[in-house]
């Protein structure tokens, strides 16, 4: 089967095996593996037969006393992602002078909203949006949430992935869901966002443009 | 002649009654038809059922059977579904291969229920476990999907 340039940022599995079986099934091609597992799985990833671009990422949780010291040590060979946990960590980072990646998540979409889209915007060095989608999904099927919150959540998700779209802000999608038969495969992805209503265009943009324009400002960047 | 005359006036002036009172209960009579047919066309168009075929690939980890999965397949996207996606929603293997664990399933309802469908075999890994359905591919003609199965 031809593998189609997809992209799943983030996938957070515990064993390499459950790498190999993701790969072997899904038709991904940019894969974002948490960086301890990376090194971990080093050698097994190396004997996969398929094209695939593995990423070592790294998710850091920032707040406005931490976030100068983060950026500050944030190292090139992985791929960080910036988790703001108050709004002024976000606008911050929507202004530095660096290409980021900020995460949205059922944490962060109180911050990372329509206003800092604005920002993200107005900044002059390209920005990009990680969506973890697999965390907003086990919010849905998580018994204790409340429909009304859940409708609420998604409606803001999608507000701001279409804003973002419109602005031309490099927005992508992490299945960061944990083990290997509970995972989200960038088929699920395209669906999912398919029923939150983004047209082809705006699909294929989220799962393969801009995953390698972020991909090539890494590069770039290192 | 002149009881003549008032008798002919009098028959044209209850005719003229007569044809107005009958043209107002005919406007009105039509009216209430024409927003009956309103009524009911909008209601054919909402609830007008569209008929899709999704295939599926489904992946099973090892502790897991494909044909449990397959039999409690229905019962699990109903769950997913709800009482009432239930009822909008109908949800149907249509064909299954063996070789190539693939199958082909029919969902017949108004224009969300297919969207519904698809997130709900998104999702139902997730949350039950098991076996992973992934959507391949969707058409509205069986015979689009039937050469992808094998």
């Amino acid at each position: 089967m031809v593998r189609e340039p997809r992209a799943n940022m983030l996938v957070l599995f515990e064993s390499c095996k459950d790498v190999e079986k993701y790969i072997a099934e899904d038709s991904v091609s940019i894969l974002g593996l948490d960086e301890g597992f990376f090194e971990l799985c080093k050698d097994t990833l190396a004997q996969i037969e398929e094209e695939v671009v593995i990423i070592p990422r790294h998710v850091i949780t920032v707040d406005r006393r931490s976030l100068r010291l983060a950026i500050k040590h944030q190292r090139r060979f992985k791929l960080t992602t910036f988790k703001p946990c108050d709004t002024q960590s976000a606008r911050v980072l929507a202004k530095i002078r660096k290409s980021i990646v900020l995460l949205v998540s059922p944490d962060t979409i109180k911050y990372v909203d329509e206003a800092q889209i604005n920002f993200l915007k107005e900044s002059h060095i390209r920005k990009f949006l990680e969506v973890a989608l697999g965390e907003f999904i086990k919010l849905l099927l998580l018994p204790s949430t409340k429909p009304l919150n859940m409708s609420k959540v998604f409606d803001r998700l999608g507000d701001v992935i279409e804003r973002a779209l419109k602005f031309d802000i490099g927005v992508t999608v992490a299945g960061a869901v944990e083990n290997y038969p509970r995972c989200l495969f960038t088929n699920h992805i395209d669906v999912l966002l398919f029923s939150m209503g983004f047209s082809k265009r705006e699909r294929r943009m989220i799962l393969e443009v801009y995953p390698l324009e972020l991909l090539k400002t890494w590069l770039g960047e290192k | 002649m002149e009881y003549l005359s008032i008798i002919a006036i009098a028959l044209a002036v209850a005719s003229m009654l007569i044809a107005i009172y009958i043209t107002l209960s005919l406007k009105k009579s039509v009216g209430v038809l024409l927003d009956e047919l309103a009524v009911a066309l909008l209601i054919r168009k909402k609830s007008r059922r569209v008929k899709r075929y999704i295939l599926l690939k489904t992946v099973c980890s090892e502790d897991a059977d494909v044909k449990t999965f397959i039999r409690n397949f229905e019962q699990r996207i109903s769950k997913l579904l709800g009482d009432i996606g239930r009822i909008e929603c109908s949800l149907t293997i249509a064909s299954i291969s063996k070789t190539s664990n693939r199958m082909i399933v029919r969902v017949l309802g108004d224009y969300r229920c297919f969207k519904r469908v698809l997130m709900a075999l998104s999702i139902q890994h997730i949350l039950f476990g098991d076996c992973i359905a992934i959507p391949v591919r969707t058409s509205g003609l069986f015979s689009r999907l039937r050469k992808w199965i094998y």
